[in-house]
């Protein structure tokens, strides 16, 4: 777990459990979970759907009581706060602006519910709405709102309470492709400017990666990773993270016998790799391969710097701008790997069914065990 | 529109506008005639307003107006505040397999007439009834006492008979209440109260107006449960009525109560509706 | 739509007019729409009639307000033949035309107590033409439950011991009762309105000054009968028949002819103006004037017919009924209502709204 020694603390997750009832089993959706986030960051929970993750966020925002452990926000237990008096905010997938309210009324909700003088709330309405770029849309209904307006008016009408903790739960989700990529540089942008803690949660990696200063990876109820978006996508330590965070070619193998780290993959051939950890010959192993760390050589080259050295057939060409991959075969062998394509002009004339030498450097191909 | 089209829509119209025609206006016209006249000798009839002087002279006629508008009213609200929880459990709180249990209970008893709902209460409030003797028999009254023939009874048996029609229209309002609203505003730092009035009534608002309007006229236009229930203090509007065009032979002060109970109806939805800030054709829709 | 479409179902349309216009008729033929009092026409008898007849009965259960209502309302359509009592006849028909008179020749006048015709053919006629033939008669009276309670005129009703434990109907009966036994006499009163409407403003007063007394105003004859049966009434006004059936159960609940008379009346049988189907009408009055049916009747009904002899045949039970409630004197007190002028329901039509709404 990273640790924050110069900042405060503004959520601390210990020890945090929540199990249910399924089907007369007990099921463990949230499993002994700790976290902590400094002041001002934002912390991404990763995870595919399923994990635990809007769990942990209710039990944060207090609709849920944990089962074990205690959440500490701000430096204060929030054991027994109900979620009207804990000082952090939540931003529900489907927002949930009050349809009956005009945009005014839903950012004003909260400031009149603390007793708020009318004209401050006024004045304070206001300028949050221009701090979101919604400046004179308050009187506007919600739906006369475009989803990404929707989207700054819910934000708004959180922030505007100044809480220590914004927590969202998956908010991008309903959006369209376009309008989430676009949402994800603004949230950022705008959490960078207010300084606000976030808590996001996200089953979506490029979201995570984008936006996080720090990222945990949840699977089953735990944590399996918690680190910086480099540390996830460079150095995974799990094979779940290195399959989940970014993409990856997965290849199942066994360790093998002689000195030095070399892998035999399944009906493959023996590569050289960067074990995890000591593993005994053997050992049954994923190996992780991303599609970026392979050098593609076409015309077919020695490529001699590279532990690795493989040929293979161009199987087909997936286009896709600056994201372009090759798919291609390895010669005496089913195994295919993917091959990320450099849009420099180098390989402008590939295509499938050329021959192709490919290197791979002994550090980019990761072992767990499995 | 193209003359085509707009005879084919008149063709598809036809049959509500001959129904609204024949069944709804048609009757009200000729309620409207009769109202206007007065029997000068047999078979001859002129032109008055006396069957609308009789009602403002005799005190009986209005006060039995003025009550059977305030018992209505009464009994919309009690309706209301008794369906209002229940609705929430169905709608909110209930799943699955006893959600649907418990709307066949509530269906249960209009199964029967209202004639024999309404009995039922005649046979549980007696005085050699069920609830009477039970009390009796547990001490706590000296004898069995009459507990029918009262306002308290008369409310209980509207109350009753309009449950069903409240609750549906709160349930239908209340499951579309999304979950998360209700946890939004609690998160905001709303209270209970806050959000029950703000952001559950509010978004109720039409089905609790649609609900109201159905119970306030069937309760207003109600005659089996006030006459079975009420007993010798019962007054009752609709009574008044079918004494006038059955016991009496007076068509004409008949045909007057019967339009002024209709006006009086069409009033009280007209304000009620924009008290609570609700339109006409909006709560037609969801009754 | 196509054009052979909508003619085809203009075809249809007319074939099934027809079709119901035929069955119509047809039914009209051999069929008699009856409207009456709930046991003057028992299943058996009804049966029994189709079968000797081949004419079908269609019963339709009433009372006098509500036949004349619904009468008018069809201007004495709907119906072959209803049995309204007989002094609702004269009034209702000048007002608003909904009997037709009635051909006695087709009737067998024999089988009449010729008094009884007499006077129900007095009462009956307007304008030189009879109304009327008298079917069933009985008395209105007070029923007692006598291990609980002693009384002998209705306004006994109103003594404080009996307070919430007697009931009387809130209708024209009970207040010409009510001022009878306070001395007046009401039928004579009918033709001077101003002297009437003193006479019922008075028994109006007395009903209000004992409405405390009363559990309620009795509408259902089962109600009534079943709060006799628990003892929650210890006395009520009622009719005889009602009086009689409870006794049969408890001979402690006797019928009584209160001291200032019982109330008599006559039900009678009047052809609806626009009634289709007289010659069921009176095939139907013939047979049921038959002194073995009219026996079989009287039981059921638990009243008295208009059959001549009637006496011969009675019930054994009902005979010591009546005797026990009529001795000769109170037989003879029987005061018989008179046909009602036109007017007279709006004046008792205002008391009964001053007693219902006091408090
Ligand atoms: N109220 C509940 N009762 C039973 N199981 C629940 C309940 N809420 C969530 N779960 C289960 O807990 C697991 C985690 O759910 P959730 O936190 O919503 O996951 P995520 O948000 O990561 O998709 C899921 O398997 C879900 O079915
Ligand atoms: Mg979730």
């Amino acid at each position: 777990m990273l640790t924050f020694p110069d900042l405060a603390i503004d959520l601390d997750v210990r020890g945090v459990s929540k199990h249910y009832r399924q089907h007369g089993k007990d099921f463990t959706a949230v499993d002994d979970l700790s976290l902590r986030v400094p002041k001002g960051a934002f912390c991404s929970i990763l995870g595919p759907s399923g994990c635990g993750k809007t769990t942990l966020l209710r039990m944060i925002a207090g609709f849920i009581e944990p089962d074990a452990g205690e959440i500490f926000i701000g430096g204060n237990s929030m054991r027994g706060v109900p979620p009207n008096r804990r000082p952090a905010n939540m931003i529900f997938q489907h927002l949930a602006l009050f349809p009956m309210m005009s945009v005014g009324e839903n950012v004003a909700y909260g400031l009149a519910r603390r007793g708020i003088a009318k004209k401050l709330i006024q004045h304070q309405v206001d300028a949050m709405l221009e701090r979101v770029g919604l400046a004179g849309a308050a009187v506007k209904r919600i739906d006369q709102l475009s989803g990404g307006q929707k989207q700054r008016a819910a934000i708004a009408r959180s922030l505007v309470l100044e809480p220590t903790l914004l927590l969202l739960d998956e908010p991008l989700g309903a959006l369209d492709l376009k309008l989430r990529e676009h949402m994800k540089l603004e949230l950022k942008q705008l959490q960078a400017q207010i300084g606000t803690t976030f808590v996001y949660i996200t089953h979506d990696q490029s979201e995570a990666l984008v936006m996080s200063d720090f990222i945990a990876v949840m699977n089953q109820g735990k944590f399996e990773q918690t680190g910086t978006p480099q540390d996830l996508y460079y150095r995974p330590q799990t094979a779940f993270v290195a399959g989940f965070v970014g993409n990856s070619n997965r290849l199942s193998g066994r360790m093998g016998a002689g000195a030095g780290s070399v892998a035999q993959v399944d009906d493959g051939p023996a590569l050289f790799v960067s074990p995890q950890q000591a593993f005994p010959p053997g050992r049954s192993l994923a190996l992780f391969i991303r599609p970026e760390a392979i050098v593609l050589a076409c015309p077919p080259a020695p490529l001699e710097n590279f532990a690795n050295r493989l040929s293979g057939k161009v199987l087909s060409l997936f286009f896709d701008g600056a994201n372009s991959t090759v798919l291609i075969r390895l010669d005496d062998s089913d195994i295919e790997l993917h091959v990320a394509l450099f849009q420099n002009g180098f390989h402008a004339d590939i295509h499938p069914g050329d021959t192709v030498s490919l290197g791979i450097a002994a550090e980019h191909v990761l072992a767990f065990a499995v | 529109m193209r003359p085509a089209n707009r005879l084919l829509l008149w063709l598809l119209l036809a049959p509500a506008v001959l129904w609204l025609g024949l069944l709804i206006v048609l009757p009200h016209l000729e309620i409207l005639m009769l109202s206007l006249r007065q029997r000068v000798a047999p078979h001859e009839y002129a032109f008055s307003l006396q069957q609308y002087a009789t009602f403002f002279d005799e005190p009986l006629y209005w006060h039995t107006f003025a009550r059977t508008a305030l018992i209505s009213l009464l009994a919309t609200l009690l309706t209301l505040l008794l369906a209002f929880p229940v609705a929430w459990h169905i709608a909110k709180v209930a799943r699955g397999r006893s959600k649907a249990l418990m709307l066949a209970l509530l269906l249960l008893p209009f199964w029967a007439s209202e004639m024999v709902r309404t009995l039922g209460w005649v046979i549980l409030l007696r005085g050699s009834g069920v609830i009477p003797q039970w009390l009796f028999h547990l001490g706590l009254t000296a004898e069995p006492v009459e507990l029918l023939y009262n306002d308290a009874s008369i409310l209980l048996g509207l109350v009753y008979s309009s449950l069903l029609f409240m609750l549906i229209p709160l349930v239908n309002a209340l499951e579309t209440l999304d979950d998360s609203l209700v946890e939004a505003a609690y998160d905001l730092g709303g209270s209970r109260v806050n959000i029950l009035r703000q952001i559950i009534l509010s978004h109720a608002a039409p089905g609790i107006a649609a609900g109201s309007v159905m119970v306030f006229m069937l309760t207003l236009g109600n005659y089996l449960t006030p006459v079975l229930l009420g007993g010798k203090n019962s007054m009752w509007f609709t009574e008044q009525i079918y004494t006038q065009f059955i016991t009496r032979f007076n068509w004409e002060q008949g045909a007057a109560f019967a339009l002024l109970l209709l006006v009086l109806s069409t009033l009280m939805v007209w304000v009620g509706l924009k008290l609570t800030g609700q339109g006409f054709g909006e709560t037609l829709r969801r009754t | 739509m196509s054009m052979s479409m909508s003619m085809s179902i203009r075809n249809h349309l007319v074939l099934g007019l027809a079709l119901a216009a035929l069955t119509g008729q047809a039914l009209a033929a051999d069929k008699l729409r009856l409207l009456t009092w709930a046991d003057y026409a028992p299943k058996d008898v009804v049966e029994q009639f189709t079968k000797e007849t081949g004419i079908a009965v269609e019963v339709t259960l009433s009372n006098n307000e509500e036949m004349i209502s619904k009468l008018r309302a069809t201007g004495g359509a709907g119906y072959d033949l209803a049995q309204p009592s007989q002094d609702r006849i004269t009034g209702p028909m000048a007002e608003f035309g909904i009997y037709k008179p009635i051909d006695l020749g087709k009737i067998k006048t024999a089988r009449f107590i010729p008094e009884m015709l007499a006077s129900t053919s007095r009462v009956t006629t307007l304008a030189g033409k009879v109304y009327a033939v008298p079917y069933f008669w009985g008395t209105d009276g007070l029923v007692v439950n006598t291990a609980k309670a002693r009384l002998s005129d209705y306004v006994d009703l109103c003594r404080p011991e009996f307070s919430g434990k007697v009931s009387v109907r809130l209708k024209r009966p009970t207040l010409i009762a009510m001022a009878f036994s306070m001395g007046e006499d009401p039928f004579k009163a009918y033709a001077d309105p101003r002297k009437y409407q003193q006479i019922m403003t008075a028994a109006g007063d007395k009903l209000i000054a004992c409405k405390q007394n009363l559990k309620y105003f009795w509408e259902s004859k089962d109600q009534l009968l079943n709060d006799l049966r628990t003892g929650e009434l210890v006395a009520a006004q009622m009719w005889d028949s009602g009086g009689w059936k409870i006794n049969t159960e408890n001979p402690a609940i006797k019928f009584i002819a209160p001291k200032s008379g019982a109330l008599g009346w006559v039900d009678t049988f009047a052809l609806p103006a626009k009634g289709k189907n007289d010659a069921a009408a009176y095939a139907w009055i013939n047979f049921v004037m038959r002194p073995e049916i009219a026996a079989r009747l009287a039981k059921s009904a638990g009243s008295f017919t208009a059959v001549n002899g009637a006496e011969n045949f009675m019930d054994a039970r009902m005979k010591a009924q009546l005797n026990e409630s009529f001795p000769k004197a109170a037989l003879k007190n029987i005061k018989w209502y008179p046909a009602i002028p036109a007017g007279l329901e709006e004046i008792e039509g205002r008391v009964l709204d001053r007693i219902k709404a006091a408090n």
